[in-house]
């Protein structure tokens, strides 16, 4: 037996996992070669390094469990209710749908009345080609008026 | 012993509250530290436990006697485990608690000291890769033979021999300074 294969060994040999035959001949290389000797030797003491870790101890017990059965079974039956599940996600979709467009409607922005131009051109007396530039200007003073006249308010 | 277990899974099939009782008994405090060796933290290996055993009862009509109940049991922790680890980016947490608190005759420096190796052991095991850990914990903790932490975790006992080597190999590395 080499080096190699007995390392391969030395793992299921600490472990008692290696069959007697294999066993024989791994501890004749064990006793022959002294690096193979001390990694056999590290191992050894590795099983019982980690072997200290202490297990823990459950605080639960049997009616834990049946509590958590008792659990298992409430939600699985408010998810079987008896409504196909291409049919709730198709009557998720729509309630979304009309939910987002009722929104988008209630939230258009009313757009304040302002005059126009040739509303106010009537309204002052003036013809309509003439003197537009002037009812402009006018809308204008009239629209800076009220915003302030709102913000007074 | 298999057989009896198996014998307590046919009753609790048929409806024997009391068998199912048996086995959680026997075997509930075995889920909790596979899954607590596998995590680091007490209160999460307890909820996996419980819910393999929620799961194993309501699928207990459909247990078949050909497979032992222990490695049934194992297979369902290590998947319970596996997802668990995935929804978790840190494995490891908690400190060692008071288990020997109530120990007075033990000496406290001999005590610390042990709580210290039981911590550096621990953070060694929960830095190994997700396999090599469960290698470890069924091989060391559980006392499982090869074949049957090979069937417990779905894999050959050649792939579990070639895992706990590594996990071997990166544990001598890892608590070297440790070893005496």
């Amino acid at each position: 037996m080499n080096c190699k294969k007995a390392e391969r060994l030395i793992v299921r040999y600490v472990d008692g996992e290696l069959s007697s035959p294999l066993v024989d001949r791994l501890e004749v290389h064990l006793s022959a070669c002294s690096p193979c000797r001390l990694k056999y030797e590290e191992f050894k003491r590795l099983s019982k390094l980690i072997a200290q870790w202490e297990p823990t101890r459950p605080a639960l017990g049997y009616e834990a469990l049946r509590e958590r059965i008792r659990q298992r079974e409430r939600v699985r039956s408010i998810s079987a209710l008896p409504v196909p599940r291409w049919a709730a996600a198709i009557l998720s979709l729509i309630s979304i749908g009309i939910g987002f467009t009722a929104g988008i409607r209630s939230e258009r922005p009313v757009r304040p009345h302002t005059a126009s131009v040739n509303q106010v051109a009537s309204i002052i007396g003036l013809s309509q080609h003439d003197d537009l530039v002037e009812a402009a200007i006018l809308t204008g003073f009239r629209n800076v008026i009220s915003e302030k006249s709102g913000a007074k308010r | 012993m298999a057989d009896y277990d198996a014998e307590l899974m046919k009753r609790a099939a048929l409806g024997d509250e009391d068998a199912f009782a048996t086995l959680f008994n026997r075997y509930y405090a075995r889920a909790v530290n596979v899954a607590y060796r596998f995590l680091g933290n007490r209160d999460a290996a307890e909820d996996i436990a419980m819910d393999a055993f929620a799961r194993i009862y309501e699928g207990r009509c459909a247990f078949r006697a050909a497979s032992k109940f222990s490695t049934y049991l194992y297979r369902v922790v290590i998947n319970l485990c596996l997802n668990a680890a995935k929804r978790r980016s840190v494995v490891r947490e908690e400190a060692l608690s008071d288990q020997h608190e109530s120990d007075s005759q033990v000496d406290l420096a001999a005590r610390a000291q042990s709580k210290e190796i039981s911590t550096l052991v621990r953070d060694a095991i929960l830095r190994l890769p997700a396999n090599q850990r469960l290698a470890i914990v069924l091989i060391t903790y559980e006392e499982l033979s090869y074949k049957a932490a090979a069937e417990a975790m779905g894999i050959s006992v050649k792939a579990l021999e070639s895992l706990l080597h590594r996990a071997k190999t990166n544990l001598r590395k890892a608590l070297a300074d440790y070893m005496g």
